[in-house]
């Protein structure tokens, strides 16, 4: 679906294996502006009508004549809705000084009748207002009558501003609820950046700078080698088994120089923009010098039935090294539908750099905890857009039958399972292309992936499949066939359906542990011991850094004989990014360096 | 000269009026409806509200059949009103004043001008509104029912205000507005039938504590009778204006009830859209139902109105499935139009 949504898209995706070093501002400003100019060069030359290359011509100057005609072309017929409204406004604050007055007067029409749907979730909300804002601004003091929803110039502002100071303060208060998506982090970067390069209102134009900083620092801290580190909110397939895909590591590459070279057009506004990453944030995404602990607080997406509380809080834990990252949200229903609870990514292997495990569930419930459809048809609704949504193969879900439980490297899920529900099976991911993937005697599956070693042990007994990766069998969220890019394909999926299930996960990299050998060694002494049955799934288990978790589903979580309470994590508690909860301000820190964002004042201190 | 058409046979419509006048005007009176023109001229107009189509996606190119369309034939044809776009319509109701009001994802929409122009009257904070009432007797008090509670204007949609006090959680899939008390409000939510006896401001359980409400109905003839379809239980009747409430399940296999619509002339006729099981009607009140799905090809119908110039006809709203339409009472259906939509929501005035 989401390659509809832009319009003039391109994508190009070229393969480069080394990870990017951490360069000084000066050189990472010139390979920065290296970047914008090889994008802007892709899109001022492309011939397509889309309004990055509307927007290219005018910011480039280029061929102002050609851009005017391919503005008009391209609004000829609107859609898109919020999708249409941030790449309009953002290629005529570029041209409007340049386009012709024709041009310009049906840019201003189509804001008059053309109406775009406001959206249903926090993404769409963020491009609607933000986009509505700097329109009306750009049209200012014009009567209801010349705006598509009845609106003055004056309305549309005022409504547009309050809504997104209400989004930021909700967001720095209890967390985002469509928080870290690979996927969906376009959106909102798109959205402040927009505000905070082209607003007139001061106070607007800070606020989008500091959203700015705070959502990419949310992902510099769990960013490695172009990739988010899981869990998240939303991610789509094949992204979540091909970590590169996703939007957010193009904006990794243009701003972080990591990942793959893109021309991908969720990063030319952003690109066009001038706008530019503070340092700190840069140094905070790419320094892995030192292996951290981030733990973060979110909130669940608005919940409108079947739930006690609007949006529940959810938790994250993520440990990074410099070869990989796992992450975890602590499972059960945190979003619908694109869930990824947790996973494994590293350094080694693209484009098939993670391992992860799931239960596939869906259900209307689930559905209409977020979608005011009836339920009973919100399954059919969903998989009309969304096509692997009831696939008992797909590769994302959120499941109130899954826990999970984090401790540095190692990490316990478990399940409950109802018989009955749709799955009843468990799914792992394991690519193709490991270097080693042994299945041992004593129970462990014992992976090599260059550096990284992941070590699986299942708590029932279970079967493999290969899959290989063509296009006849690997779907889209669309439920089409995705034509692969890269020949290396395919996976072995991990299948076990006992209803009370689990497993157990140790990663080390070669520099934590030594050799791969040693890690299998080391495995093999460490057993868990698990007991599943219905109502009564549990584990304890001593990891292979000789530390006690204890783990029964779905809550009680015990460390060394402590119960771990996750009601008492931070919005970020992690070397690099501290927020409180309640406190609407962000401590960024880098080596002697200190940035705080602060939105209750709206204010930036160094 | 109007014309209605009754077994596939064109009827000068007043001729028929004149026939029915009686009857027509205390129908009139029983539902709330005003006449603002000569009653022999009069021919209501059917508001059909088009949340989807199964082809369509957010952004995506192809958007051709969702929004508002009004049939002012008893649903033979129909003019699609305002916008184009899709912003998720799901119920469109006109007040007593001509003003046409309209439940969509992107809040409330008002029209004054018969859709020619429309306004959004609603904030950033109002939003999946799914039913929008309208006072019979005070068109510029409105109610919205959302996904987020209830909001209320008092003031024909210049500002609007939050009234959840009372609701534990404040899902609301439709309203009713007391015709003989215009103050008494009713709340379909996920944990039961709710009331208001002061306009909103406060709300309490009447009934169906638990239970999941999807539409709450009045009879034409009796202000004290009210009707409900639950997710799962069927229909629950009360007699005493809500205080007590029973099961009436005779007859009925599909006890998800999206929907009711009472004959205006012959209250004891009932209809109910279902899922999975289409319509069933009852001949008696509601005491016992038969299924009448001959022809519908889609099972679940979400909207139902019955035509108060023309009783037997019927429009059906499906969900994914279109527009039935029935002219001898729900016996046979034909499709109508809107071919894999979902019609959301049919009224009439």
């Amino acid at each position: 679906m989401k390659s509809l949504l832009v319009f003039g898209c391109m994508v190009v995706l070229c393969v480069s294996g080394a990870s990017a070093q951490m360069v000084d501002r000066a050189t990472y400003l010139k390979e920065f502006q290296q970047r914008v100019k090889y994008l802007e060069t892709v899109y001022d030359t492309s011939q397509s009508v889309g309004f990055y290359q509307i927007a290219a011509r005018y910011k480039l100057n280029s061929n102002i004549r050609q851009a005017d005609s391919m503005f008009v072309e391209a609004l000829r017929v609107p859609t898109n809705d919020m999708f249409w409204m941030f790449p309009v406004i953002g290629a005529y604050i570029h041209g409007k000084d340049k386009m012709s007055p024709e041009t310009k007067a049906v840019v201003r029409n189509a804001w008059k009748t053309y109406a775009p749907y406001r959206g249903d979730t926090e993404n769409h909300w963020a491009m609607y207002y933000s986009s509505l804002f700097l329109a009306a601004e750009q049209w200012p003091n014009l009567p209801g009558s010349e705006w598509y929803n009845g609106k003055s110039s004056d309305e549309n502002r005022k409504e547009a501003r309050e809504y997104l100071f209400d989004w930021a303060r909700i967001t720095t208060t209890i967390g985002q609820g469509e928080f870290d998506s690979p996927d969906y982090f376009a959106e909102y970067a798109i959205s402040t950046i927009l505000l905070a390069q082209f607003a007139q209102d001061p106070q607007v134009k800070q606020l989008g700078s500091m959203m700015s900083e705070y959502i990419f620092a949310d992902f510099a801290a769990e960013h490695l080698d172009g990739q988010y580190l899981g869990g998240f909110s939303r991610i789509y397939q094949p992204a979540v088994y091909k970590p590169l895909m996703s939007t957010a590591s193009g904006f990794a590459w243009l701003y972080f120089g990591t990942g793959e070279r893109t021309s991908s057009g969720w990063i030319m506004v952003p690109a066009l923009s001038g706008y530019e990453l503070p340092e700190i944030i840069y140094q905070i995404a790419l320094d892995r010098s030192k292996t951290y602990i981030q733990k973060e607080r979110k909130r669940v997406r608005n919940v409108i039935r079947y739930g006690n509380e609007k949006n529940p809080p959810v938790y994250k834990y993520t440990y990074v090294t410099k070869d990989y990252g796992m992450g975890s949200l602590m499972g059960g229903i945190l979003q619908p539908i694109q869930q990824h609870t947790w996973g494994v990514r590293y350094t080694y292997g693209r484009p098939y750099t993670t391992i992860f495990g799931l239960h596939p569930y869906w259900s209307g419930m689930e559905l209409g905890m977020f979608f005011p459809e009836e339920v009973k048809t919100l399954i059919a609704d969903v998989v009309a857009s969304k096509g692997t949504y009831n696939n008992p193969n797909k590769w994302t879900s959120a499941s109130p039958f899954e826990r999970t439980f984090q401790h540095k490297n190692t990490l316990i899920a478990l399940y409950d399972i109802a018989p009955g529900t749709t799955a009843e099976h468990i799914n792992g991911l394991f690519p193709r292309n490991l270097e080693e993937r042994i299945i041992d005697p004593s129970g462990w599956i014992v992976c090599k992936a260059g550096d990284t070693y992941v070590g699986w042990y299942p708590l029932q007994e279970y079967e493999w499949k290969e899959e290989l990766e063509t296009p006849a069998n690997a779907l889209n969220d669309g439920g089409r066939p995705q034509l692969e890019r890269v020949k290396e394909t395919g996976i072995w999926r991990l299948r076990s359906y006992k209803l009370q299930n689990g497993y157990v996960v140790e990663v080390r990299s070669k520099d934590e542990i030594g050799s791969f050998e040693r890690f299998h060694a080391a495995l093999k002494k460490s057993v868990p011991k698990g007991t599943m049955k219905p109502g009564a799934v549990s584990v304890d288990y001593t990891t292979i850094g000789g530390e006690k978790m204890h783990f029964r589903f779905p809550e009680e979580r015990k460390l060394n004989g402590k119960v771990v309470d996750l009601s008492k994590t931070k919005l970020f508690e992690g070397p690099y990014l501290h927020a409180e909860v309640g406190s609407q301000k962000l401590t960024m820190t880098y080596k002697n360096k200190k940035r705080v964002l602060d939105f209750k004042t709206l204010t930036v201190t160094e | 000269m109007m014309k209605v058409k009754k077994n596939s046979q064109e009827f000068p419509l007043i001729l028929r009026v004149e026939k029915r006048m009686s009857s027509w005007l205390v129908a009139v009176l029983l539902t709330g409806l005003v006449l603002s023109e000569p009653l022999v001229a009069r021919q209501e107009t059917v508001y059909m509200a088009v949340l989807n189509s199964r082809k369509h996606r957010i952004g995506a190119l192809d958007n051709p059949t969702v929004g508002l369309f009004v049939s002012t034939d008893a649903g033979a044809s129909w003019q699609h009103k305002g916008w184009t776009g899709y912003i998720r319509t799901f119920y469109t109701e006109a007040g007593s004043n001509g003003t046409i009001w309209s439940a969509c994802g992107n809040g409330v929409l008002r029209s004054t001008d018969n859709g020619k122009t429309w306004r959004i009257t609603t904030g950033g904070d109002v939003t999946e509104v799914l039913k929008v009432k309208v006072s019979p007797s005070s068109p510029k008090t409105v109610y919205a029912a959302t996904a987020y509670g209830v909001f209320k204007s008092t003031d024909h949609g210049t500002t609007w205000q939050q009234r959840n006090k009372g609701f534990g959680k404040p899902f609301v899939a439709d309203l009713l507005i007391d015709r003989s008390n215009e103050k008494r409000v009713f709340a379909a939510t996920e944990e039961g039938v709710f009331v208001s006896s002061n306009g909103g401001d406060q709300w309490r359980v009447a009934g169906l504590k638990g239970k999941g409400i999807r539409f709450i109905a009045q009879d034409p003839g009796n202000t004290a009778r009210l009707l409900v379809g639950t997710e799962e239980d069927g229909i629950n009747i009360s007699e005493d204006g809500g205080k007590t409430w029973y099961p009436s399940n005779t007859g009925l296999r599909h006890l998800t009830v999206y929907v009711i619509a009472m004959d205006p002339w012959a209250p004891a006729k009932v209809y109910l859209g279902t899922h999975g099981g289409g319509v069933y009607r009852s001949d008696d009140g509601g005491k016992s139902w038969t299924q009448k799905s001959e022809g519908l090809q889609n099972p679940d119908v979400h909207a139902l109105s019955v035509i108060p110039s023309s009783s037997n006809t019927i429009l059906a709203g499906t969900l994914n499935g279109g527009l039935y339409r029935s002219v001898d009472g729900g016996e046979t259906w034909q499709f109508n139009s809107q071919e894999e939509a979902q019609v959301w929501g049919l009224s009439v005035r």
